[in-house]
């Protein structure tokens, strides 16, 4: 226990101080690299300072992810149902996937307007195709039996999908979503960053634009807690979610 | 077998009629009027728009640039990533040591580095280099490691006992199975680079793709943007499909 | 009137391009309120015919009626227990039994409440009610089924190896209360098991299936003294009944 700890210490402390070093002697130039120890108060102080940026991100986020959640089930349920579907939306789909993802930044602010509605589009883009492909292969991975006794006890299409074919889907989703949200944190950082309206993305570029380098870092420091955040909240919901998974 | 080999065709045709059936919706939305041309621009329009723009010659500067950028940025990735990769997988204060750095590093959007890296290093194409190495090391450490320490023992013990030596083991056992791990980590970092050089470009440069992207925003007409913006992200599409079959082959020998 | 007619129903499946019938022209009659039981060789096609009056499968020809009126689909009027429990594992027990009832839109939500409450007092489980599936033993699972089946309130019970899954002891007293519950609402029940001693307990007739595509090889009526306890395996017609199935099962199995 002690053992590992000392070096995760050190691995901490030895970066940021030579930060602070490096600074404070003018090795590196304290504009564009303030003493961390600078950082470190603006990291505290930057939310009362901005807090309605705080606030458009964290709307962001929320939005993305429910929208994402949501039209991501819906889809993925759909194509669960057919083979022929799947393969005709299946090239368009990874085409989506594998392209890199800021490349419709400039579309969406034609499109859109400057605003949350960019962020929140691009996270959507960034992090659906993770929900739709995991709820696919969870859907059809449900159990005929299953099926079976909604059918029996007469289920319409609706209820099936809604009692159980997507709870039975649900670990398959977390799964899907847990992937997705670091997606849909990257897609909002860079709509914001494009789209400069508010947030921490735009914070970024604001501070950046002034030199004010310390709040530069503050912002960025934020976004890899939220970053953090969401990753472990995501992983911790999706385990709780499996409990009732052994049957 | 023939059975299942006609059924991926079918599939792969399928896929390829939905992105044709893709446009097709596209052109006629606009065709018809009930999406604004001058907004989105047209498939039929932005294919013009595409053979004006290689006619000219102009843009090939532009993509040698960003594609030699990435192609730099992840050389050196591999370069440092590769080896460091296997020295933190069997060297465990150092992984402590690094875990938590790295980590952050990992959860950290690319995007939120671009500021920082071009303040410190400068507006040229070093910045960017630098971009794409970051994007792409990180996921290469992460990956390489794992797959550096998750070496079964007793592939080591059988190996001590032919009588190997500690090099003969690292090079024959430690090194593949490693190599393994950082290929599929390239294949993450292929992605995050690709991402990160552009928006590098797209913030401040005079060349490179990005450049064009976000031109796009100051007067651009609405072909030439759907042009680009479909070009991007199908040479990265095309990118990123490439990775993936090379870590698909090379998954053959994967397990021994 | 028969309640449920089997009419010259044939049953082929799509198997590598080729038709495999497993049913081919069977008939049957089951009267309101008949204890039918099926015995057969393991593939010989029960679960297909079950299947098939259950309305989960639409037979290749043939037709299949319940009080006159085609079966187009399936039903909570036959109501299945499913082999293996199927419960819904996210469920508590008690919502379990309310899957049953709550899609018919017959009642509302506290009537539903209590009638399941009711269903597990008779299958003896009301301590369960939070329980979940995974808490339970087979034995509980297999009695939360039925009563998710019962509550249902179905004229037609369709019940495929039930208790196959279960001890020696268990089976045989879920039997004796399948048999009580069976007396107290009369509802033509159909009963799949591989066991002719449970058969010969539990119906009024059995009917044995052959090799596929045989279908019914022959119809016996039981005729003993109902209600029926463990002293009616000491009757000779008992054991006379019951060797007779054990005859006819492994000429059928011969006869290949
Ligand atoms: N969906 C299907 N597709 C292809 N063949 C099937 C299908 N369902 C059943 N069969 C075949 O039909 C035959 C009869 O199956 P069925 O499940 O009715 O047998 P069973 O009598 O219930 O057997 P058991 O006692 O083992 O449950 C089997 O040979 C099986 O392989
Ligand atoms: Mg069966």
């Amino acid at each position: 226990m002690n053992r590992r700890w000392i070096p995760r210490l050190l691995g901490l402390v030895i970066p940021f101080l030579a930060w602070e070093v490096a600074s404070r002697t003018g090795l590196m130039h304290p504009v564009f690299l303030p003493p961390f120890s600078t950082v470190l108060w603006q990291v505290v102080t930057l939310p009362g300072e901005v807090w309605p940026d705080f606030l458009s991100t964290g709307f962001e986020i929320v939005v993305s992810l429910l929208l994402t959640g949501f039209s991501g089930v819906v889809i993925g349920v759909v194509l669960a149902q057919s083979e022929k579907l799947d393969a005709l939306l299946g090239a368009l789909m990874w085409f989506f996937y594998a392209a890199p993802l800021v490349v419709f930044t400039t579309f969406f602010i034609v499109t859109l307007g400057v605003g949350p509605g960019v962020p929140i589009c691009l996270g959507i883009m960034s992090g659906i195709v993770f929900v739709i492909a995991s709820t696919r292969d969870g859907v059809r991975e449900v159990g005929k039996d299953l099926v079976n006794v909604g059918r029996v006890f007469g289920a319409n299409p609706l209820e099936l999908a809604l009692r159980i074919v997507v709870p039975a889907a649900v670990p398959m989703i977390m799964a899907g979503l847990r992937i997705g949200v670091g997606r849909v944190l990257v897609g909002v950082i860079v709509g914001e960053f494009f789209a400069s309206g508010g947030g921490l993305g735009y914070l970024i570029v604001r501070y950046g634009n002034e030199l004010d380098m310390a709040r530069v870092y503050a912002a960025v420091a934020w976004i890899v807690f939220t970053s953090i955040l969401l990753n472990t909240g995501f992983a911790r919901i999706e385990r709780s979610f499996v409990t009732w998974r052994p049957v | 077998m023939s059975n299942k080999g006609s059924r991926r065709v079918g599939r792969l045709l399928l896929g390829a009629g939905g992105l044709v059936g893709f446009l097709a919706l596209w052109q006629l939305l606009v065709s018809v009027g009930l999406v604004d041309r001058g907004l989105i621009g047209s498939p039929i329009g932005a294919y013009q728009e595409g053979g004006r723009l290689f006619d000219e010659g102009k843009i090939w500067a532009d993509i040698a640039v960003t594609f030699r950028t990435l192609g730099i940025g992840l050389a050196l990735s591999l370069l440092v990533g590769a080896p460091l990769s296997v020295i933190l997988g069997r060297w465990r204060a150092g992984w402590n040591a690094v875990e938590l750095p790295l980590l952050m590093l990992n959860a950290t959007p690319t995007v939120a580095l671009v500021i920082p890296i071009i303040m410190i290093i400068g507006i040229g194409p070093n910045s960017k280099v630098a971009l794409a190495f970051i994007g792409a090391v990180i996921p290469v450490l992460v990956s390489g490691r794992a797959g550096a320490a998750a070496v079964p023992d007793a592939y080591l013990r059988a190996a001590r006992v032919y009588g190997a030596s500690r090099l003969d083991i690292f090079l024959k056992v430690v090194l593949p199975h490693s190599l393994l791990a950082v290929l599929s980590g390239t294949r993450l970092g292929v992605g995050r680079a690709l991402t990160a050089v552009l928006v590098g470009e797209m913030y401040a440069t005079q060349r490179g793709l990005g450049l064009w992207i976000s031109r796009g925003q100051n007067g651009m007409n609405a072909d030439l943007l759907a042009f680009i913006t479909l070009f991007v992200a199908a040479a990265g599409a095309c990118l990123i499909g490439a990775v993936n079959l090379l870590d698909r082959s090379f998954a053959g020998w994967r397990t021994p | 009137m028969a309640r449920i007619a089997v009419d010259r129903v044939s049953m082929a499946f799509e198997t590598d391009n080729e038709h495999r019938f497993v049913l081919k022209d069977l008939s049957l009659d089951i009267a309101d309120g008949e204890f039918l039981t099926i015995v057969g060789l393991s593939g010989c096609g029960k679960t297909t015919l079950l299947n098939l009056i259950a309305g989960l499968l639409t037979p290749t020809s043939g037709a299949i009626t319940v009080d006159g009126k085609p079966v187009t689909g399936p039903g909570p009027a036959r109501a299945v227990v499913f082999q293996d429990a199927s419960l819904l594992p996210w469920r508590s027990v008690l919502r379990n039994v309310e899957l049953g009832v709550e899609m018919q839109k017959r009642y509302g939500k506290e009537e539903i409440r209590e009638r399941a409450l009711a269903h597990l007092e008779t299958v003896g489980l009301p301590d369960f009610a939070n329980a979940y599936p995974h808490q339970l033993s087979g034995g509980m699972r297999q009695r939360v089924n039925l009563a998710r089946a019962l509550i249902a309130e179905p004229d037609v019970l369709l019940m495929d190896e039930p208790f196959a899954a279960l001890d020696a002891h268990t089976r045989e007293s879920m039997g004796y209360e399948l048999q009580r519950i069976w007396a107290e609402s009369r509802k033509t029940v159909i009963f799949i098991t591989h066991s002719a001693d449970e058969a010969v307990t539990l119906s009024d007739r059995i009917v044995v299936m052959g090799r596929p595509p045989n279908g019914i090889i022959a119809n016996l009526d039981v005729g003993l003294p109902r209600p029926r306890s463990m002293e009616v395996r000491g009757l000779p017609r008992f054991a006379e009944l019951s060797l007779e199935i054990r005859e006819l099962l492994s000429k059928a199995g011969a006869r290949s």
